[in-house]
């Protein structure tokens, strides 16, 4: 594993975060952002031009080549991935978001990878929507809000969002239940209304 | 329809309970609890239909990136117009944003500049509120030693950029080494330094970012600070009180101070440091400290804990010593210890400014005696827990602990007016109370008057439109009442502001927790209301670890708390629960504030421990002794936190059978009490109490008696008869009177104690079998030896379980046993305990 000058920076951050720094979500950031940008140019440079690469894969990698794991606790891998996965939801819409003002009409908000959701998708999500929906959801359930930025936007698994945010695996799988039946609602009726508006 | 808050949990509720049944019996579920509730039943139905319909719905988080996802920042930006301005190159580039050099496009003059911009991509609403926290910061200072703000605006696409002087020039190490310079223009250089960082400091800014690459030297020989980047306006905090604002900058994490590297408060003193390791280096050619691989860790321990070199000795070691570097004897001495308090651990034994580190190193340059002297005292404290691990704890010293955390307040609300406050209200409330002009010259005002006057002001001031801040300025003079001592005032004004706090922010709200603990620990350990601060506790422990795990609630109340639910476990005989929870709070040492971890308190629990179970008096003794030292070299007069180490000393060399020299340090802390508080306060009647047990050890019975007699008074007036040491206070006025053939009295008293000790305690608690102990002894003397005996046996029993063989305690109650069978003449059962 490298040895980066990044790497020690981003090990202090998280480290000066569990010590209550209130900035330091703020100094993580860059050194994320630069990495999750790194990243993606190497897949896109390497790989086949019809190959996928998932965005949430890149918060994982991220994470590893960042993060010094053996002086680290679960504490600082909450509050990295809590960051990353902010971050890339906030890269995404506002790349949807852009399109969509570029495009309105084309369809580009929807990102049409239609490839990677499952055909039983009734539609292709519209990232701008959801994005909105989840503001609304973090006034009524702040945990369901980031239970689903960290599966979506960050690529955790249950089990790891359980570790994130200090509670079950149970317990995230069922918040994750019922936030994915409010937010799916939210967006259809809003589409809906467009539609008919 | 969207549900407000109060449904969500309901909404919530039903839902879970309805998705796990089948579609039929769903129905028949939500008629029932839903109870007509239309609007409830249709939320729920429409999210099970939902449910049913999410397939995989946001299931996969998988996205292909855009080619264009991340777009790129390094186009070329010669030639860009910012303004006026027109980019020449890129000449910096950091963590948030690139630096420019430019220049004035219209023809008048080209003055070059440096322009900052915010990276694209990293436009967080996070990271613009920093940017322009360094702009306004900039905008305020105007020094020729600062970098300049010009100019700032927002490019076409919103990012927004400021402008300012465009320094030429190389960062003072590397200057003074190519220009060979003398020691003493480096120290006037660095003389020049100080100035700008002076100016800073009483501007409100405190840089926290002070090393080489931010302070260039022009080739005109003037230095200039740059880069307020993470600089901090003292006044534009987010939380009042307990804000810690480190910044690591942690390219060249070596300058960074102890304070920063621990996540504390950064204090102004935070520069003084970072100028000491500058002068260092400057000086020796040498950074401080010896590392081998720089990771974070090893950095931090070295900043922490690793006393840097002396820079006489250093500077011969320099791989390469700067060409003009002094012989080490012009070092050593002044020079050495000069640099040494600048860099000392602890910013309260720094420079208190750096106005007066600069004015040392000129008394020095002038041949006068300057202030910085050798230290040598060792940061005894941190050693002394590192060596401490172990441990339960005694109530009456966790009760300096809780109060200790609670004065480091009052010591923050003093600084207030220069390093606080989220509202200017705060500033300019507790500025003109902790200041007002108008104080004679001759009476300096005792702290309770400023509090009286405070709280008096409190309720007539224009605040009401305001009520966080009232609230806050409440708990802080609550805070305040609670660590003189003032307990009804303390209770009354925390109750004001938790009622404000928790209807404004919830029972959960930070606020609102944090006056909670402070609440409880005044229950606790002072009014003895245990059942009070046992329901708070098992409530909001639990709350109070999440909050300080995310890095909303500092340690310092965890922390609090954490004792307070410890000094309750102990109180209710579960010393190994008290343990548990003493050695979780010992693992937030490194995150408390200077104030609470400097305060005796953490210390002062572990030797409890050391004193009440393993009956090591002798190291307690000494430890207590060096701590006493160490008070007294860093302050000459007397303080609270003396006094209190005295008070401790005191009880330890009591138990320990050392009455006479006991008595000496009760005695000095007595006065010091006096002198310190207007009215008398628990810690003034701990302390008689405890001279009281002394005398009445020497058989002084009638100074005891004076002396239990006001203990009692300030004990009725301040707490309640369930304040652990009421009872011992009771015991001893007791025995009292049982030696001056006052016989009635003596066994109403003792019996008392034995009384509220048992309605309090559980069985097995120490306090209790050392109250049936007292009660045995008197009826021994009063030849009542059946009815003795029964007290004296269970004493026995349970000392015998609940403290270490040897401890004064358990021999105390073997001596009692003794002594009863010997005067009730069967020293054939008195032997075996004699033995013992």
């Amino acid at each position: 594993m490298i040895s980066s000058p990044a790497r020690e920076d981003v090990t202090r951050v998280l480290i000066d975060w569990s010590g209550g720094d209130p900035e330091a979500p703020a100094r993580l950031m860059p050194f994320v952002y630069d990495e999750l940008r790194r990243l993606a140019r190497q897949y896109l440079q390497r790989e086949r031009p019809d190959h996928t690469l998932q965005a949430t894969g890149l918060v994982h990698e991220a994470y590893l080549r960042l993060v010094d794991q053996s002086t680290t606790t679960w504490q600082n891998r909450a509050h990295f991935f809590g960051v990353a996965a902010q971050l890339m939801r906030r890269i995404l819409v506002d790349y949807a978001r852009s399109h969509r003002a570029e495009k309105r009409g084309g369809g580009w908000d929807k990102l049409a990878f239609d490839e990677v959701l499952a055909p039983s998708a009734e539609r292709s999500i519209d990232l701008v929507a959801l994005d909105d929906a989840l503001k609304d959801l973090l006034a009524l359930d702040p945990r369901q809000s980031q239970i689903v930025e960290l599966r979506f936007f960050g690529g955790l698994t249950n089990e790891e969002i359980g570790e994130v945010l200090d509670v079950s695996p149970r317990t995230v799988k069922r918040e994750w239940r019922m936030a994915k039946a409010w937010l799916r609602r939210e967006i259809i009726t809003e589409d809906d209304n467009a539609a008919r508006r | 329809m969207r549900p407000g808050d109060e449904q969500w949990a309901r909404v919530k509720e039903l839902f879970e309970a309805a998705v796990e049944l089948d579609p039929n019996q769903r129905a028949a579920l939500l008629d029932k609890e839903c109870d007509g509730d239309e609007a409830l039943r249709g939320e729920i139905a429409s999210l099970l239909e939902s449910d049913e319909r999410t397939g995989d719905f946001i299931e996969k988080p998988a996205f292909a990136i855009p080619r264009d996802l991340f777009p790129d920042n390094r186009e070329p930006v010669a030639g860009r117009k910012f303004g006026a301005y027109q980019l020449i190159r890129e000449i910096g580039r950091g963590g948030l944003g690139a630096v420019y050099l430019a220049a004035r496009a219209d023809d008048e003059y080209r003055k070059e500049v440096a322009i900052k911009v915010i990276r694209r991509g990293l436009d967080t609403d996070d990271i613009i509120r920093r940017f322009r926290n360094e702009r306004q910061i900039l905008a305020q200072l105007d020094h020729p030693s600062i970098a300049r703000l010009i100019d700032g605006g927002t490019t076409d696409d919103g990012l927004p950029y400021f402008v300012m002087d465009y320094v030429n020039g190389e960062p003072i190490t590397a200057y003074c080494e190519a220009n060979a310079l003398p020691t003493t223009e480096r120290l006037t250089l660095f003389r020049k330094v100080c100035a700008a960082v002076t100016y800073a400091h009483q501007n409100l800014v405190i840089h926290r970012d002070l090393k080489p690459s931010n302070i260039l030297v022009t080739r005109q020989g003037e230095p200039k600070l740059l880069d307020f980047g993470i600089a901090k306006l003292l006044g534009a905090g987010d939380e009042l009180f307990t804000q810690t604002i480190p910044a690591l900058r942690v390219m060249t994490p070596e300058y960074a101070s102890p304070e920063q590297v621990k996540g504390d408060r950064i204090m102004t003193t935070s520069d003084v440091y970072s100028l000491g390791v500058l002068l260092y280096e400057l000086l020796t050619g040498q950074r401080p400290y010896r590392l081998k691989t720089r990771t974070p860790e090893e950095i931090a321990r070295a900043i922490t804990t690793q006393e840097p070199e002396r820079p006489s000795s250093a500077v011969t070691k320099a791989d390469r010593p700067p060409a003009s570097i002094l012989h080490p004897r012009f070092l050593r001495g002044d020079l050495d210890n000069i640099v040494l308090m600048a860099m000392r651990k602890e910013p309260a034994r720094r420079y208190s400014s750096v106005g007066q580190f600069s004015e040392d190193i000129r008394r020095h340059v002038e041949g006068l005696p300057v202030i910085a002297r050798k230290d040598t005292v060792a940061y005894r404290t941190s050693k002394f827990v590192g060596r401490h691990r172990m441990g339960v704890v005694a109530a009456a010293l966790i009760l300096l602990s809780l109060l200790g955390g609670i004065v480091a307040t009052l010591i923050q609300v003093r600084t207030a007016r220069r390093e606080r406050a989220k509202a200017e209200a705060i500033s300019i409330f507790l500025g003109r109370t902790l200041y007002a002009p108008d104080r004679g010259a001759n009476g300096q005002p005792t702290v309770k008057e400023i509090l009286d006057d405070a709280s008096k002001r409190l309720a007539s001031e224009q605040l009401a439109d305001q009520p966080e801040v009232r609230a806050e300025l409440q708990r802080v003079i609550g805070e305040s009442y609670l660590s003189l001592g003032q307990y009804d005032l303390a209770e009354k004004n925390l109750t004001g502001a938790l009622e404000t706090q928790t209807r404004i922010g919830g029972e959960d709200g930070i606020a609102a927790l944090k006056t909670s603990v402070s609440l409880a620990g005044l229950w606790a350990a002072a009014k003895g209301d245990y059942a009070k601060a046992n329901q708070f506790y098992l409530a909001k422990l639990p709350r109070l670890r999440a909050e300080q795990k995310k890095g909303t609630l500092s340690a310092d109340y965890l922390t609090a708390a954490l004792n307070g639910v410890a000094l309750l476990r102990r109180a209710q005989g579960d010393s190994r629960g008290a343990e548990a929870l003493l050695r979780e709070a010992l693992t937030l040492l490194p995150y408390l504030s200077p104030e609470m971890r400097n305060n005796l308190g953490v210390a002062q629990a572990i030797l409890a421990l050391t004193l009440a179970d393993q009956g090591k008096f002798d190291e307690a003794i000494t430890i207590v002794r060096e701590k006493i030292a160490a008070v007294r070299e860093k302050k000459k007069e007397p303080s609270a936190e003396l006094a209190a180490n005295l008070t401790g000393l005191g009880s330890f060399l009591l138990e320990n059978g050392q009455t006479g020299e006991s008595l000496e340090n009760l005695r000095e802390a007595e006065g010091m009490y006096r002198k310190l508080y207007s009215d008398a306060n628990l810690q003034l009647g701990d302390n008689l109490r405890l001279q009281a047990q002394a005398l009445f050890s020497e058989a002084k019975n009638s100074e005891a008696e004076a002396q239990i007699n006001e203990t009692l008074k300030i004990y009725r007036a301040a707490t309640s008869p369930q304040f652990i040491n009421f009872a011992t206070a009771l015991m001893v006025q007791g025995l009292i009177c049982g030696q001056t053939s006052r016989i009635d009295a003596a066994e109403k008293l003792l019996r008392e104690a034995v009384r509220i000790r048992a309605e309090n305690m559980p069985e097995t608690h120490f306090l209790r079998a050392t109250a049936n102990g007292a009660l045995g002894e008197f009826l021994t003397a009063q030849k009542r030896f059946a009815e003795a005996e029964p007290f004296l046996v269970s004493s026995y029993e349970s000392l015998q379980k609940s403290q270490a063989a040897n401890s004064p305690r358990a021999k105390r109650a073997r001596q009692r046993l003794a002594n009863l069978y010997e005067a009730w003449n069967k020293p054939e059962r008195a032997a075996p305990f004699r033995a013992l």
